[in-house]
């Protein structure tokens, strides 16, 4: 992350924990950037500066072919550093392909996925549809899978994942077991899960897909406030034309398989703006934009 | 309800049911007047089981020695035998059938023969038990590590799990309530496969013995040793289900859940 601003000299050494508590964020993507706006919490919500950050996922021409299925066929998109993306399509046209592209769970048949300025590290992390939390574990334990995949120290995994946990609103619940808890529950479990791996991109395959409507408001809600404390890069696969608009930086909307790139469309809306966002004329005309472009593909 | 009480109704059916087997079966004895040493009632049967307590506990060992070591090398190498068909397709393609073919072959046949290779000793007894154990707990290994959520193992993947921690922390505990279900088959038929060794041919054990009251034409001998038989194989039934809850707490406080409403 590269401050624009001297103020933020002062920032060094200021606990993490406390950093939130200090300062609010905002996000800003413009140009290919995506910018985070740094103010003071302290009522003057005085602008302190901008911080930008660098890096880009692209996947340049890819095509993926099983034996004679062709699920993919020159997809082009980009993500940049911090962006939320979403991408959104009908059912089988090789979202959930994409992913494992990225992941490295598979390779593409064609084209090139370049990974630029995220360093040497391990970037994706990837949450499966299911939560697929394992039912012998604790939620605690199972939460630290990924770092203890990674060889990190339980004792230690465990002692920031318990930091973590009220937050995600799972407080109290680390001795209990992934049967016990609620549906809505154990997604925030599993992207606790994702979040822990510390992988600068989270891969994230509809999440809410398997909730009822009232959860899954509430945690659509819940990741936009996430997201703005988290500053990862989200790339989000949905079948829903508002929870796209609701949490995204931009969608693209892809096509029955093969799949490629129909529209990519900006989300420009002021989320921190009063009243209700799914009513506001923009985000109605930016709805009307992805139902067409899903219509036109024989999706709906 | 209190846990007493839950053990209570758990244990009460099975209980009432026997009782009143032996009820009827004391009755019929008594009534039809039929020969004691034809058909012995349950009475004669504890009798006859005080009586000889000695000789019958004498021989009890013997035979739970030898199904405790015909089970514990059924199970090392079950346990191996289902690691490995999991691990390499093509050898679970061609062992698979030849397992199950084993099976079909009656152990009657087989024990004499053991017999005739290895003795009279404690050998042939083990190697029946281990027969009649492998199945069971391979095909509960395999089928349990197949098992496994492909979704759970993509994420191990996306996390580049090596296969090692795919096994140990993924598929062996995805596998554990089959293979314990295995376990809990093969061990009620290992003390029956002992005595089977014996009953064609052995020094010691309850299978030489049931043959030798048969000679005998004490009918009351060997029902006291069937007796005894199906209460070992219980209690040691009994020793793998606690084992099983020490192991898998996880799996029991599910099955519990379902039953009852959530409280949370």
């Amino acid at each position: 992350m590269h401050f624009f601003s001297s103020k933020f000299d002062s920032l060094r050494g200021i606990h993490f924990e406390d950093f939130w508590k200090i300062y609010g964020f905002n996000r800003r993507v413009s140009g290919g950037f995506c910018f985070i706006q740094i103010f003071n919490r302290n009522g003057s919500r005085e602008l302190l500066g901008e911080a930008v950050t660098t890096g880009r996922i692209a996947l340049e021409g890819i095509s993926k072919n099983y034996a004679d299925l062709e699920v993919l066929r020159d997809l082009n998109l980009e993500v940049n550093r911090g962006e939320f993306v979403t991408l959104i399509g009908p059912s089988g046209s090789g979202k959930s392909t994409v992913f494992n592209i990225l992941s490295g769970l598979e390779p593409a048949s064609a084209g090139t996925v370049k990974v630029e300025g995220f360093g040497n590290e391990r970037a994706f992390a990837y949450m499966p549809q299911r939560d697929a939390l394992l039912p012998w574990r604790n939620i605690l334990d199972n939460v630290i899978l990924g770092q203890e995949l990674q060889g990190v120290a339980r004792k230690k995994a465990r002692a920031e994942a318990l930091s973590q946990l009220p937050f995600f609103g799972l407080e109290g619940f680390e001795k209990n077991y992934p049967f016990e808890l609620s549906g809505g529950m154990r997604q925030r479990a599993a992207l606790l899960r994702t979040v822990l791996t510390h992988c600068p991109v989270l891969l994230l395959d509809e999440p809410f897909g398997a909730l009822d409507a009232l959860t899954r408001a509430q945690l659509q809600q819940w990741l936009g406030e996430l997201r703005t404390r988290l500053n990862r890069t989200i790339l989000f696969i949905t079948h829903d034309v508002e929870e796209a608009l609701l949490l995204s930086d931009r969608v693209y909307v892809l096509s029955p398989r093969p799949a490629h790139v129909v529209l990519e469309l900006p989300v420009d809306l002021d989320r921190s703006g009063p009243g209700e966002l799914v009513t506001s004329p923009r985000f109605v005309e930016l709805k009307a934009q992805l139902l067409a472009a899903l219509k036109s593909e024989g999706a709906l | 309800m209190t846990r007493s009480l839950r053990l209570a109704r758990q244990i009460l059916p099975p209980v009432l049911l026997v009782a009143a087997f032996v009820a009827l079966w004391q009755l019929y004895v008594t009534l039809s007047g039929i020969r004691q040493t034809i058909l012995p009632g349950p009475w004669r049967v504890v009798e006859a089981l005080l009586n000889f307590w000695d000789v019958i506990s004498d021989n009890l060992v013997y035979t739970l020695v030898e199904a405790t070591l015909g089970f514990s090398t059924a199970l090392a190498i079950g346990f191996a035998f289902a690691v490995l068909l999991d691990y390499s397709p093509v050898l679970r393609r061609a062992v698979y059938p030849i397992l199950v073919a084993s099976q079909t072959v009656p152990m009657v046949a087989i024990a004499p023969l053991l017999i005739i290779w290895f003795g009279y000793d404690i050998v042939p007894k083990i190697i029946v038990v281990w027969l009649v154990c492998f199945f069971p707990i391979v095909v509960a290994g395999v089928d349990g590590f197949a098992s496994t959520d492909p979704e759970t193992t993509r994420l191990f993947r996306s996390l580049q799990a090596t296969r090692l921690q795919i096994f140990w922390k993924l598929r062996l505990p995805s596998a554990l309530p089959f293979i314990f279900s295995g376990i809990r088959i093969a061990i009620t038929y290992a003390i029956g496969g002992a005595v089977l060794g014996e009953y064609v041919g052995a020094e010691k054990g309850l299978g030489i013995f049931i043959q030798r009251s048969k000679n005998s034409f004490r009918n009351d001998l060997i029902f006291a040793a069937v007796l005894v038989t199906a209460v070992a194989s219980i209690a040691l039934f009994l020793l793998v289900t606690i084992v099983q809850h020490r192991v898998m707490p996880w799996y029991y406080r599910q099955q519990a859940g379902r039953k009852s409403p959530k409280k949370k």
